[in-house]
C-alpha cells in the first residue's frame, strides 16, 4: 500500500488550512468564548511541547533505552510540578511588564539590549537542530508512504525535494499565523485554539495507534502480555540503565527545555491570560502527556514484532502499512504532521517576535510612514523571519542528510537552550547582576 | 518566595520511599503500565496542590 506523493500533498495543505480556518474561527469569535477561553485549551496548547520528538523520536528513544524515554516527559512534569517556585513568579513577571520571549525577561532584568540580541542570536542557531527534526520526520514519512521507504536504511537519500516543498507549504502558513498579531500585550485566541486542536488531533492519533498495536498486532492486551513474556529481552531491555549521570542530565535538559524552549514560552506565558490558567496545567499537561506516552512502548513492541526494516522512530506508519490499513496508516502520518506542523509554527512565531525585538527594532528605528503606518515594521519583520528561519532549518537538515537520529538532533536542541537555564533562575535572587556576566555564564554552560 | 508545603512534603515522600517505588516498578514482567500508575499518582497530588490558591497570584 502507497499513496501518491499528489495525495500526500493535498492531505498536507488540507489538513493546515483545516488548521487555520479553526484559528479564523476563534479569532472572529464564531468558536464561544467560553470554549476559546476555557483553560482545558490553554493546557492542550501548551502540548506543543511535544513535537514529532513525541511522535516518533520517543518510539527509537524507548526501543534503545526502554523506561528511560520518560524522562523525556518527566522534566515537563517536574517543571510544572515545581510551577509555584519558578512558573508563577515567572509570569508574573512577564504579566506586569508584558515580556513575550525569554530574550524580553533577560534583557528586561539585565538592562542590555545587548543580552536580549545574544540571546536571540543564540536561540535561532539553537533551534535549528529542532526545527530540523521536525522537517526530517515529516519528509521521512512523506518518502515511506510513498512506497520508498526502503532507501531510509540502504542508500540514506532523504529525497530533499519533498522536504522543500513541505517548507514552502508550512512557510506558507506560518507567516498566515505569525502576521494574525502584532501586539503582545493580548493573546492570540487563534493560535492558542489551533495549537489545542492540534493537540487533540495529536493525541486521537497516537490512541488510534495504540489500539491498533494491542488488538490487530498483539490480538489484545493479553495477547502482548504473552508476547512479553515469550521475549524476555524485550523486558529486559525496558529495565536497563543509562550510565552514569546520563539519565540525570538528560531529566536536567528536559526539565530545562520545559519553560526555556522559545516555542513553551511562548505559549505558557506570552498566550497566558489567566494565571488560574496555568495552575490548571500544573496538573493538566502531565495528565495530558500521560496519555500521549502510553501507546509508545506497545507502539515499540508492535515494530519489533513486525520486524520492519525502518528506523525505529516510523513503527507507527509501519504498523499501518504492516496492516495494510488506510486509516492506521493516515493516523500515524497525522500524528508526526499535527505534531511538527505546530512545532514549526510557533518556533518561528515566537523567534520571529524575539528578532523583531532584539535585533530589528534596536538597530533599525521605527519609522512612521503616513502611508504604510505605524505596524507596517512589525508586520514585515515576522513575515520576513520564518522564511529566514524555516530556510536555514531546511539547509541544517540537506547538509545532515539524515545522518542524524530523531532522538540526536533533540538533545542538541534541548541542550542549546539548557544554557539559558541557571540565568532564568537565578535571576531574581542575584544581587550584582551584570550582563556581561549573564552571557559569560550562559557561553560557560 | 511562596514555598508550597504540600510539594515539599510530595519531594521528601519521593526522595525517602524512591528505591523501594523503582524496585516495584520494574519487578514485573509483563506490568509495563506501572510507571504510569505511578505517573497518575502524581497528577492526582498535583490537582490536589493547585486548588488553594497562591497570596501573591494575579
Amino acid at each position: 500500500m502507497s499513496f501518491s506523493l499528489a495525495q500526500i500533498l493535498l492531505f498536507i495543505i488540507a489538513y493546515l488550512s483545516g488548521l487555520f480556518v479553526v484559528a479564523h474561527l476563534a479569532d472572529r469569535g464564531i468558536i464561544p468564548e467560553r470554549i476559546t477561553h476555557h483553560p482545558a485549551v490553554y493546557v492542550l496548547s501548551l502540548g506543543v511541547f511535544a513535537g514529532a520528538m513525541s511522535t516518533n523520536g520517543v518510539i527509537a528513544f524507548a526501543h534503545q533505552y526502554g523506561y528511560n524515554f520518560l524522562l523525556y516527559y518527566i522534566g515537563v512534569v517536574l517543571m510544572f510540578g515545581v510551577a509555584a517556585l519558578i512558573l508563577m513568579p515567572l509570569l508574573r513577571l512577564c504579566r506586569v511588564y508584558q515580556l513575550a520571549s525569554l530574550a524580553d525577561v533577560l534583557s528586561f532584568r539585565f538592562r542590555s539590549p545587548r543580552v536580549g540580541a545574544a540571546v536571540t542570536i543564540a536561540m535561532c542557531i539553537t533551534l535549528l537542530p529542532l526545527l530540523a527534526l521536525e522537517i526530517q520526520a515529516v519528509a521521512d514519512s512523506i518518502h515511506i508512504l510513498a512506497g520508498e521507504g526502503a532507501a531510509l536504511t540502504t542508500s540514506g537519500d532523504r529525497h530533499h525535494q519533498l522536504a522543500l516543498l513541505f517548507c514552502i507549504i508550512i512557510t506558507v502558513f506560518s507567516i498566515l499565523f505569525g502576521t494574525r498579531h502584532v501586539s503582545s500585550q493580548h493573546r492570540n485566541t487563534g493560535l492558542v485554539t489551533a495549537i489545542a486542536f492540534e493537540s487533540l488531533v495529536k493525541l486521537g492519533a497516537m490512541t488510534v495507534l495504540l489500539l491498533a498495536a494491542v488488538y490487530s498486532i498483539f490480538g489484545g492486551f493479553d495477547g502482548l502480555e504473552a508476547w512479553l513474556v515469550k521475549n524476555p529481552a524485550v523486558n529486559q531491555s525496558l529495565t536497563q540503565t543509562i550510565q552514569g549521570n546520563d539519565a540525570r542530565a538528560l531529566l536536567l535538559i528536559f526539565f530545562a527545555g520545559a519553560v526555556c524552549m522559545p516555542h513553551i514560552f511562548h505559549m505558557a506565558f506570552a498566550e497566558n491570560n489567566d494565571s488560574r490558567d496555568l495552575r490548571s496545567a500544573t496538573w493538566g499537561l502531565p495528565l495530558y502527556l500521560l496519555f500521549l506516552s502510553l501507546p509508545i512502548l506497545p507502539v515499540a513492541w508492535a515494530g519489533i514484532k513486525l520486524g520492519h526494516g525502518l528506523p525505529m522512530d516510523y513503527s507507527g506508519l509501519a504498523i499501518g502499512m504492516a496492516l495494510n490499513s488506510v486509516p492506521f496508516s493516515a493516523a500515524a502520518f497525522v500524528a508526526g504532521l499535527s505534531a511538527a506542523s505546530a512545532t514549526i509554527i510557533v518556533t518561528t512565531l515566537a523567534l520571529a517576535n524575539m528578532c523583531l525585538n532584539h535585533l530589528v527594532l534596536p538597530f533599525r528605528p521605527l519609522q512612521i510612514d503616513r502611508a504604510q503606518g505605524i505596524y507596517a515594521t512589525p508586520m514585515a519583520a515576522p513575515a520576513a523571519s520564518s522564511p529566514i528561519l524555516i530556510l536555514a532549518a531546511y539547509v541544517f537538515f540537506v547538509t545532515l542528510s539524515g545522518r542524524r537520529s530523531l532522538t540526536q538532533l533533540a538533545l542538541v536542541a534541548f541542550t542549546g537552550t539548557l544554557q539559558f537555564h541557571p540565568v532564568l533562575l537565578l535571576h531574581p535572587t542575584g544581587r550584582k547582576r551584570t550582563a556581561p556576566g549573564c552571557c559569560a555564564a550562559s557561553a560557560l554552560v | 518566595m511562596y514555598i508550597n508545603r504540600l510539594l515539599l512534603l510530595v519531594a521528601g515522600i519521593v526522595l525517602i520511599f524512591f528505591p523501594a517505588v523503582e524496585s516495584w516498578m520494574i519487578s514485573s514482567e509483563t506490568a509495563w503500565y506501572r510507571p504510569y500508575q505511578l505517573w497518575l499518582l502524581i497528577v492526582v497530588a498535583s490537582y490536589w496542590n493547585q486548588r488553594s490558591r497562591y497570596p501573591d497570584e494575579l
